[in-house]
């Protein structure tokens, strides 16, 4: 074990999303569950799980992650682009993400991945514009209320949009130029999360399908023989996974509920864009991180690498932050604030030498899978 | 004419011989897929040798299912005899038809299950396997010798014993199958508590089949060997201690042979063979601990020469021709093959070193990587892909440094 003489933090309880930090899907093994977070001068910092399993996680620049690991050109290049984006959010990062494996150093079937992922996004951004400008327009325009608008974009609709942006705009005090720039941030914004009730196509849904699917196999696996679990690890992680579900469940339909009112929450973000932008991102910071656990676990094809997969999730399985209950009203176990089981490990030489080869392999077949 | 003498079948023989990898998988796919492959099998024959390099997943039949766990006791029906602690092959076949007969309407649902499977399913093994190798161990030891045992060349006095101990052994196949798979692919140590149980089992069913399962037990959890010596201090340990000598000495003559390691190292992709080479490895520095008596130290040392010797070998010829050759032929590279293979390189290598030097792999690796960041490469690969390439092979600073 290298990692000895480096300083440990011994616990890790983040009161908000932000002092969490959000997960970065570096490919070097010994990196895996790193988060990455605004530190001192603004400059972002790293927050890495000990990679021996045990509890506590280090704390530390760039510049010191190369006492604990050599981090391959993916995780070099990913890094420079974080240190240049305005802000550190899931939204973000993840867009950070793609880029870098758009340019192929997360190998050919992620930078294929990349593509066809930023192709839908901007398809489903546009669907969701138009969704929302549709809305608006129903809730608004007397004349249509009849039924929808347009099943797809015209310039007849053009037409009648900006028609009607520019006669609201005195009542909300600002211009019609505005209410449209409020329009494409917050189609943007919630995009992910899907403008239309009960949508099941969008990122965030899709997500929560991901993380319910896994529980319950997990559920399953774990009642199909007393063997299974590894000290109480597969519990831990299910119940983790059911905690956040539930959460993340929370703030979708909070989500939704916004959309259904599409004026009230243009008038919402006219007065406070930030905050009514961050009712649709919640969802993403409660999901940070979980969607990798998944993949781990959708990845082992038989009991033993199960249980592998078991021991490597309960290692980064994140810390829910207290800020949740502000977002929610809904108390959290307190097991969910400092999950981090005492994950049996002799020392991370599972993930040096030959073995590392191979787990970056796996890592980058992992963000070929990832949305 | 004979079949084997048709120019047609010499033709086509020869232009199987010299078919690229994929095609040879889709032939051997096509040619396991028959009901009956008479010819076939002959046409295949001289793929025997890549294919045990390619190893592709093989389709899931009863008889394979049956003797999984035994997989590495098989031995060639020449170098079996009594007192091997093997099981030749041609009794595999007599034996599982005698099995699938006194199964009945068992074996034909456990033959619909792993219809159009293939031994890369893993878990359906574990599944199929949990009923199929109690229900063996019984059939084997209650039935007569099987109708069809004249074909393998054995004396009907030999089945008894080997019928013993296959069916000592099939009976603990689950129990192995969960103890290997407890470990997490050797993420967490072996369960000395089961070791012990399954000994006792096997000793109590019949002793002399202990070092076969000692040695099944080494070679699927090489950490047992920790273990084994204190796993079991009742009334069978004196037996259980004889046995694992007898289980090590057995091993170590099978690597000892003339093709012992190098069959491991050459067989499947590099990377397989970095892995053969890190289990041998492992095997090996379990078996060298204070009480290995001074033979056995001196055998040990030998193995270790002839695994570094087989692991370089390997290594040169896999640079030349998977990796160099490709990157410098007529067609255009496949990225994905040549990272592949150069993954592969690097798994062998590191693995490698355990047991000899490793100035060699320094040299060649450096040598691969200066020729893959060469200006001339660059045409025929984009800079991420060269990128890539060096990084794996001579790792992210010399990668970065592609990129300044």
């Amino acid at each position: 074990m290298k990692t000895s003489a480096l300083p440990l933090t011994e616990f890790h309880h983040p009161a908000t999303f932000q002092s969490r930090g959000v997960a970065v899907p570096f490919t070097t093994p010994l990196l895996a569950g790193a988060r990455v977070r605004v530190g001192s001068k603004n400059a972002p910092e790293l927050v890495i799980p000990n990679p021996s399993g045990g509890r506590g996680v280090y704390i530390m620049q760039w510049s010191g992650v190369r006492a604990l690991c050599n981090p391959g050109v993916h995780d070099t290049m990913l890094f420079r682009r974080l240190t240049g984006l305005d802000r550190i959010d899931p939204v973000s990062l993840r867009q950070a993400a793609l880029g870098i494996a758009l340019q192929g150093f997360a190998g050919i079937e992620a930078a294929a991945a990349a593509a066809l992922t930023q192709t839908a996004d901007r398809a489903r951004g546009l669907r969701a514009h138009f969704q929302l400008l549709t809305a608006l327009l129903n809730q608004i325009d007397p004349a249509s209320r009849n039924g929808p608008v347009s099943i797809e974009r015209t310039a007849e609709f053009d037409r009648r949009a900006s028609a009607m942006l520019n006669r609201i705009a005195p009542g909300f005090g600002c211009t019609a130029m505005h209410l449209a720039a409020g329009l494409d941030t917050l189609g943007d914004a919630f995009a992910p999360v899907g403008i239309v009730v009960d949508e099941r196509e969008s990122r965030i849904p899709r997500l929560l399908a991901k993380l319910d699917d896994t529980r319950t196999h997990i559920a399953f696996w774990l009642g199909a023989g007393p063997d299974n679990d590894i000290g109480g690890l597969g519990r831990t992680v299910a119940n983790a996974m059911a905690v956040t579900h539930t959460l993340a469940r929370t703030l979708l339909t909070a989500a939704r509920t916004a959309l259904a009112d599409p004026s009230g929450l243009l008038k919402h973000w006219v007065a406070n864009p930030l905050e009514t932008a961050a009712l649709a991102t919640r969802c993403d910071w409660v999901l940070d991180g979980w969607e990798r656990i998944c993949l781990l676990w959708q990845r082992a094809a038989d009991d033993a690498n199960r249980r592998a997969a078991l021991l490597e999730m309960a290692q980064v399985l994140p810390v829910m932050p207290r800020e949740v209950t502000e977002w929610t009203d809904r108390p959290i176990p307190e097991a969910m604030m400092d999950p981090a089981p005492g994950v049996i490990s002799q020392n991370d030489d599972w993930r040096r030498g030959a073995a590392g080869f191979t787990l970056i392999q796996r890592n980058e077949a992992l963000r070929a899978m990832s949305e | 004419m004979t079949r084997q003498n048709n120019p047609t079948t010499q033709a086509l023989k020869r232009e199987i011989a010299n078919a690229r990898d994929p095609h040879i998988v889709r032939i051997v796919a096509m040619v396991d897929a028959m009901a009956t492959r008479g010819p076939a099998d002959d046409l295949i024959a001289p793929l025997r040798g890549r294919l045990a390099t390619l190893r592709p997943p093989r389709p899931l039949r009863f008889c394979r299912l049956l003797f999984h766990p035994l997989d590495r006791l098989i031995v060639p029906a020449p170098r079996w005899g009594p007192d091997r602690d093997s099981i030749p092959r041609t009794a595999l076949t007599p034996i599982a038809e005698h099995v699938r007969r006194a199964m009945g309407t068992d074996a034909a649902a456990i033959d619909v299950q792993i219809a159009n499977r293939t031994t890369a399913d893993t878990d359906l093994i574990a599944r199929c396997g949990a009923v199929l190798w109690p229900a063996a161990a019984r059939a084997v030891l209650a039935g007569p010798v099987p109708e069809t045992w004249e074909g393998t060349g054995f004396s009907r006095t030999a089945y008894a014993p080997l019928a013993a101990s296959i069916a000592a052994l099939l009976g603990q196949g689950t129990a192995v199958e969960a103890l290997a798979g407890a470990t997490a692919n050797g993420l967490l140590p072996p369960d000395g508590t089961r070791i012990a149980a399954i000994l006792a089992a096997v000793a109590e069913a019949h002793v002399p089949a202990l070092p076969m399962m000692i040695a099944i037990l080494l070679a699927r959890v090489p950490q047992s060997a920790v273990i084994l010596p204190v796993a079991n201090t009742g009334p069978t340990g004196v037996a259980v201690r004889a046995a694992m000598d007898r289980a090590a000495d057995r091993l170590l003559a099978d690597l000892d042979e003339q093709d012992g390691t190098r069959a491991s190292i050459a067989a499947g992709s590099l990377g397989d063979a970095g892995t053969a080479a890190g289990r041998i490895a492992a095997l090996l520095r379990q078996l060298d601990d204070d009480t290995a008596s001074p033979q056995r130290q001196v055998r040990l040392r030998e193995i270790r020469k002839k695994l570094d010797a087989d692991c370089k070998a390997r290594f040169t010829a896999g640079l030349e021709q998977e990796l160099l050759l490709p990157l410098n032929g007529s067609a255009p590279p496949a990225v994905a093959v040549l990272e592949a293979a150069a993954r592969g390189l690097r798994i062998l290598e590191t693995e490698a070193r355990k047991v000899g030097s490793g100035g060699t792999y320094d040299m060649l690796l450096k040598k691969a990587a200066l020729a893959i960041g060469a200006s001339p490469v660059l045409g025929r690969l984009a800079k991420v892909d060269q990128v890539r390439l060096v990084e794996i092979l001579a790792g992210p600073d010399a990668a970065m440094s592609l990129l300044a």
